[in-house]
């Protein structure tokens, strides 16, 4: 399968990655979908993350069963199955719940699957697009798609789009 | 899109594979926060066990205990201010 991602950065970084043919790796403890190349699945969302510069329209190439989407009832529920699983094989009360450590947890958990199963490349899932005004146990705040590829060797296409390219 | 049964049992063969101990140090490994084990003494006081570190848990009539014997044990109260707790200075001869 091919997929289309949208990636928005600085025009500095682009014209690197762009040379270089290899985009830097997110790593940190808290990245929603754990290490990996994190594109959007809309231009628009590109363009809004930071206030883009510069796009890098990409096409990644996977295998069908390469891939995992969270959004999916079927990987929803294999996502919360798995936390399940993970909880009740550690002594209650050892991992911390807290609403602090929700974005940590989410991370571990999406590391945890990577771990154990090489075979995943791309996880896509959606995330709220705006900050909490009034926390509320309904979620209503727009969201936006993204999916984390694993590593660069799937990247197959790289192409530059600066922010005045798209304007009118 | 890849089985989601597959995936699930990968990581419970995984988590399954290890003993207790190193299970958890896997998963701290992966990123899970945990909580820190209490590393506060527990004391006796009178009849009350308190925990003594950082932050106090003492009831009142623990914390009036620990005073007594704070003031029990502490020497030369009679040479401190009352207010500042504090020996008065010596003067400059």
């Amino acid at each position: 399968m091919y997929l289309t991602g949208y990636h928005g950065t600085t025009l500095a970084n682009a014209n690197k990655i762009i040379a270089d043919h290899k985009f830097y790796i997110s790593r940190s403890d808290h990245e929603w979908l754990a290490n990996g190349i994190y594109f959007y699945f809309n231009v628009e969302d590109a363009l809004k993350w930071r206030n883009s510069e510069a796009i890098l329209h990409t096409i990644i190439k996977i295998d069908d069963d390469e891939f995992l989407d969270i959004d999916s009832q079927e990987g929803s529920s294999m996502f919360n199955d798995i936390a399940k699983q993970i909880s009740s094989t550690i002594p209650d009360g050892i991992i911390n719940t807290n609403f602090y450590s929700a974005q940590k947890n989410q991370c571990a958990v999406i590391n945890t699957m990577w771990d154990a199963c090489p075979a995943i490349k791309i996880i896509a899932a959606s995330f709220p697009s705006e900050k909490t005004s009034l926390r509320t146990i309904f979620d209503a705040r727009p969201k936006r798609r993204e999916f984390c590829v694993r590593e660069n060797k799937y990247i197959k296409y790289i192409s530059l789009i600066k922010r005045g390219e798209l304007n009118d | 899109m890849i089985d989601s049964n597959k995936v699930l049992d990968a990581v419970k063969k995984k988590l399954d594979s290890m003993t207790e101990v190193e299970r958890i140090e896997y998963l701290k490994e992966m990123g899970f926060e945990f909580n820190n084990p209490s590393t506060r003494r527990r004391v006796r006081i009178g009849r009350a066990v308190v925990r003594r570190g950082r932050q106090s848990k003492a009831s009142p009539m623990v914390r009036a205990s620990k005073k007594l014997i704070a003031k029990k044990t502490y020497t030369g109260l009679e040479t401190v201010d009352k207010k500042t707790r504090k020996k008065p200075k010596k003067a400059n001869t």
